[in-house]
């Protein structure tokens, strides 16, 4: 969860990945530089990506087509489009592609290292996220059948006597299913841990 | 509120499991629903009973002016955003300046509406984030930039130039005001005048700043400053006279229309909170981005819309030179970088001399087109002349045959029979040489025939007009008679009125003297186009003449010759119009498109310079021992790049294009439109032009007249290549429509595009023709972009380039 997160630059002009790699370096980031939009949607990986600068007009892929291809994989990678001019029917078209900043180039250096930093923050929330639910679903899969139907019992607001008599078991047993689930789950209360179910999206 | 928006995650989770077991799902969603209350402890804003409440999202507005005013002016606005928003409702917040700081350093509002200088301060402290620019409307401008004037009364003794302000009465908004003072305060500062130290007085009026501008006029304060357009504002409305004002440190931008003594800074900005969620910024900016600028929710803001979000470093430098707002420490910067203004001025007028150049082009090729086509009119005309004037010759031997035959005793009468004949050869043969003389524009062409006409007919004036309704206008005239060209009557006053009512040829004696003078006799004969009566051709004399049923005969054919040739300059006139209006579009589109490849072209090395250099400074910072102005002196460098690229993204402006109007167009009516202006080409060259339609062909939002130029441009490229490909070249335009795409494809027989070319067709400047400058295809791919479609090139399977245009069929979408 700590490995540090790389930023793509894709422009299809040498000078401009070049001297974007020296600025970023200078505050310590990774980068990870393309010359056109192919090359970057082959080399790329959602779980390092932290954020990418996108030249809208490139030759090959077009930016927005770079965009298009990455809204469809589902990927939730904050994206900042570069364009040469304000030109409103394509920031309108990138914003919709879920695009995370547009910005005019040139542009001023701290104006861009802002932006990046704020990607950058945004994206490690939403892969802390994941990495939640992603252990959740795996706890869910360490449960015992048992536990399971247990578990279903709980979030339907049934009480411990009725699951009892659903599943013909002893509500003393059913108490120690119930700490021991709570317990794999990593669920500090009742309503913790249908926060986490809920969010996992698992349905016993 | 705040935690109500970020629940909206945990709820839709809920919802989207899939459904295979209804009451258990239930169960999970009202569990959802329960927990979605229970952490944050807030109320869900419960509205309808059943209906899912809309989420409340707070927009902070600066209300420099009351919060009456500000509500006024936003709530359309605000309206707009809970509509284009499903599923939010947006509620105005008006604040002051420090309401709206606790407001966003609370998390109170989730989007905050200020001026550049707050916004700049807000950005600093709490990480708040402009999503779009605001495009200002005043009066017929649409400007995204602003600035302030400094200003005192034209007869003031003693101020002329900011540096003069020193010790006197000095007027402004407040402190705060960013276009009321603090533009106003760096150019003071910039002179050595500290505003607080050197005046002789400081006096803040507040709102509104019309009271600035009449305190300075009566003479209560020596001098003040305002935001840009107010002094023209107020002179429009009559309160003040701009001659009683003195503007000082006078400055000029281009395209800036107002009067300005400062920099210019980007207008207010539309901005989010750090909180608020990514999405709802995105479709917020979105919804503001669409706007229609023509919109009531944009004028009753007073704007034309918004823009993608300006850059607020300028706003920025002057916080920092004035060590204000988020700034503690001063700069004083040092010109290192002069050496920079040499280099961006050398591209300046490298293009400006290309877009002189391209101009004069297109005028050439303009004047020398007209000029063959009138040379072949004339062709034409003297044809159709020559044959009836045979025709007319061989009809008056035969009268002369007649007559002699007749009256072959009567030597006097044959004589004067002969006379007149050979007069009104005579005539005929001069009417002729004046209708096909080649050289001639139309109204010396009509007052020749005038002139003949009068000394055939021993006539003293001769006048020709057309009459409209009631209307009769000269058009031009002989003689001695009392008109000017362009002179209108009634024709009720006039002779002609017989020649109207009658629908034919009038000759008569006058009684009364009409205003055109006092004439004993008149003859008249209407002029038709088609079979209407344009205008009337009238003599006038004091002897009666013309009278000879051959005179009449010439008379009549005189007003048809005039007749055809007013049919001719009537289609030429469209025909040319459509033309200019063709030609105009491709000069605006070509210039247009030079200044943004070039603005592209600088851009690319001007970022690689801030990047490198902001790179650099900051590693330097991290040693021991950096010279402090070694490190201003790289900060410069940063900024003198930015301000080149706002120089060119100015000029771009100032070149760009109007819109065009948009409109459902006829795919199949364009096609025609343009075959037919390149059909006298693709004949000129031997060149054949098919066109297929293959099925039905949808409309597609465009401007008629940009696609008839993309059209234009690919049919003279194919019929060109046609041409030097040797033997029976051919040009093939196709179109159809297949998914939602209109597709328009031109093939020719060509010697086709090797793959070195094809790569680079696009290019700005990139040509294969001796002659050509490389910007038709590129402005062709401009167009076709900006109408959300699509070009392509490709080597027929036979040889011979195909470029296939696909165009998408739009409904208006939101």
């Amino acid at each position: 969860m700590t490995e540090s997160l790389v930023v793509h630059v894709v422009d299809d002009e040498a000078s401009v990945r070049d001297s974007l790699r020296w600025l970023l370096e200078s505050v310590g980031l990774r980068v990870c530089t393309h010359a056109d939009g192919e090359a970057f949607l082959a080399e790329y990986r959602p779980q390092t990506c932290g954020c990418v600068l996108l030249d809208i007009r490139m030759p090959g892929l077009s930016g927005i087509e770079v965009l298009e291809r990455m809204a469809q994989d589902g990927r939730r990678v904050p994206v900042i489009v570069f364009t040469g001019h304000a030109d409103v029917p394509l920031a309108v078209r990138a914003m919709r592609l879920g695009a995370f900043d547009f910005i005019e180039k040139p542009y001023s250096d701290s104006l861009l290292l802002e932006r990046v930093q704020r990607a950058l923050s945004m994206r490690r929330e939403t892969r802390d996220r994941e990495v939640a639910l992603e252990e959740t679903r795996r706890a869910y899969e360490r449960l015992s059948a048992r536990e399971r139907q247990v578990l279903a019992g709980v979030l339907q607001g049934r009480p411990n006597k009725l699951i009892a008599d659903d599943l013909s078991l002893s509500i003393k047993t059913i108490e120690v299913h119930r700490a021991n689930l709570m317990q794999k789950m990593g669920a500090h209360s009742l309503a913790d841990l249908i926060r986490r179910v809920v969010q996992a999206g698992i349905e016993p | 509120m705040i935690l109500g928006l970020r629940r909206s995650g945990t709820g839709s989770g809920g919802t989207r499991l899939p459904g295979r077991r209804p009451s258990f799902v239930g169960a999970l969603a009202r569990i959802g629903l329960l927990l979605a209350v229970v952490p944050g402890g807030v109320s869900a804003a419960p509205s309808g009973a059943q209906a899912v409440p809309d989420r409340t999202v707070r927009v902070g507005v600066l209300a420099y002016r009351g919060a009456a005013q500000a509500r006024s002016r936003w709530a359309a606005t605000v309206d707009y955003l809970t509509h284009a928003v499903p599923g939010y409702r947006f509620e105005l917040k008006p604040y002051g300046l420090d309401g709206l700081e606790r407001a966003v350093a609370d998390g109170a509002v989730d989007f905050v509406l200020t001026n550049p200088g707050h916004y700049v301060v807000l950005e600093a402290g709490y990480g708040v984030t402009r999503i779009v620019t605001l495009r200002n409307r005043v009066g017929e401008h649409v400007l995204t930039r602003f600035g302030a004037v400094i200003f005192t009364r034209a007869d003031h003794p003693s101020i002329r130039d900011i540096a003069d302000l020193a010790g006197h009465r000095f007027m402004a908004v407040s402190p705060r005001a960013f276009g009321g003072f603090q533009m106003a305060w760096l150019e003071l500062e910039r002179r050595g005048i500290d505003p607080f130290e050197d005046l002789g007085e400081l006096r803040f009026a507040g709102f509104p700043q019309d009271a600035i501008v009449r305190a300075v006029l009566a003479g209560e304060v020596d001098a003040g400053t305002v935001r840009t357009d107010t002094l023209e504002r107020m002179a429009a409305e009559g309160a003040i006279r701009l001659d009683r004002v003195r503007v000082l440190g006078r400055r000029i931008e281009s395209g800036f229309p107002f009067l300005l003594s400062t920099a210019l800074y980007p207008e207010w900005p539309f901005s989010r909170l750090r909180g608020t969620p990514e999405r709802l910024a995105q479709r917020v900016a979105v919804a503001l981005l669409t706007l229609d600028p023509d919109s009531p929710e944009a004028r009753a803001a007073g704007t034309a819309g918004w823009t993608i979000p300006l850059d607020y470093t300028p706003v920025h430098a002057l916080y920092r030179a004035l060590d204000i707002g988020p700034y503690a420490h001063p700069f004083t910067l040092v010109d290192v970088v002069r050496e920079y203004a040499p280099w961006l001025m050398a591209w300046t007028l490298g293009f400006l001399i290309l877009a002189a150049a391209m101009a004069w082009t297109l005028r050439m090729n303009r004047r020398l087109a007209q000029e063959v086509a009138e040379r072949e009119r004339a062709q034409r005309a003297l044809a159709r002349h020559r044959d009836l004037l045979e025709q007319r010759v061989s009809e008056r031997t035969a009268d002369l045959r007649r007559l002699n035959e007749q009256l072959a005793e009567d030597i006097r009468a044959r004589e004067r029979a002969e006379r007149a004949l050979r007069r009104s050869d005579a005539v005929l043969r001069r009417l002729h040489a004046i209708v096909a003389a080649p050289d001639l524009d139309s109204v010396t062409r009509m007052r020749r025939m005038l002139e003949a006409m009068c000394e055939y007919g021993g006539l003293a004036a001769g006048v020709l007009a057309k009459v409209d309704g009631e209307v009769y206008e000269v058009c031009t005239w002989v003689g001695p008679l009392a008109v000017e060209d362009g002179r209108r009557w009634s024709v009720e006053e006039l002779p002609a009125a017989s020649i109207l009512r009658s629908g034919d040829m009038v000759v008569a004696p006058l009684e009364d003297a009409g205003p055109m003078g006092c004439w004993r006799f008149h003859v008249g004969v209407p002029v038709r186009v088609g079979d209407r009566v344009r205008c009337v051709l009238e003599f006038f004399g004091d002897e009666p003449v013309l009278a000879s049923p051959m005179d009449r005969d010439v008379l009549l054919l005189v007003a048809q010759w005039i007749g055809a040739e007013l049919a001719r300059s009537e289609a030429d006139e469209q025909l040319r119009r459509h033309q200019e209006e063709l030609a105009h579009v491709g000069r605006l589109s070509a210039v247009g498109e030079m200044a943004t490849s070039l603005a592209h072209e600088l851009n690319q090395p001007l970022t690689a310079v801030v990047n490198y250099v902001g790179g650099s400074l900051r590693r330097l910072q991290t040693m021991a021992g950096l010279d402090p102005g070694v490190a201003r002196a790289m900060e410069r460098a940063v900024a003198e790049a930015a301000r080149a690229g706002r120089i060119i993204r100015h000029l771009r402006e100032f070149v760009r294009k109007a819109p065009f109007d948009e409109a459902q167009v006829d795919v199949g009516a364009a096609i025609a439109a343009a075959v037919e202006l390149v059909a006298h080409e693709a004949k000129r060259r031997g060149v054949a032009l098919e066109v297929e339609r293959c099925g039905a062909l949808p409309a597609v939002r465009a401007s008629q007249i940009q696609l008839e130029q993309v059209l234009v441009n690919l049919l003279r490229n194919a019929i060109e290549a046609a041409d030097q490909g040797g033997g029976d070249g051919e040009v093939r335009i196709q179109a159809g429509c297949e998914g939602g795409r209109v597709w328009i494809r031109v093939s020719d027989t060509g010697p086709g595009l090797p793959a070195p070319v094809r790569e680079r067709l696009f290019e700005p400047f990139f040509t294969t023709k001796p002659q050509g400058m490389g910007m038709g295809l590129n402005i062709t791919r401009t167009i076709v972009e900006a109408l959300g479609g699509r070009i392509e090139a490709s080597e027929a399977p036979g040889g011979g380039a195909v470029f296939v245009v696909m165009l998408p069929v739009r409904e208006d979408d939101d």
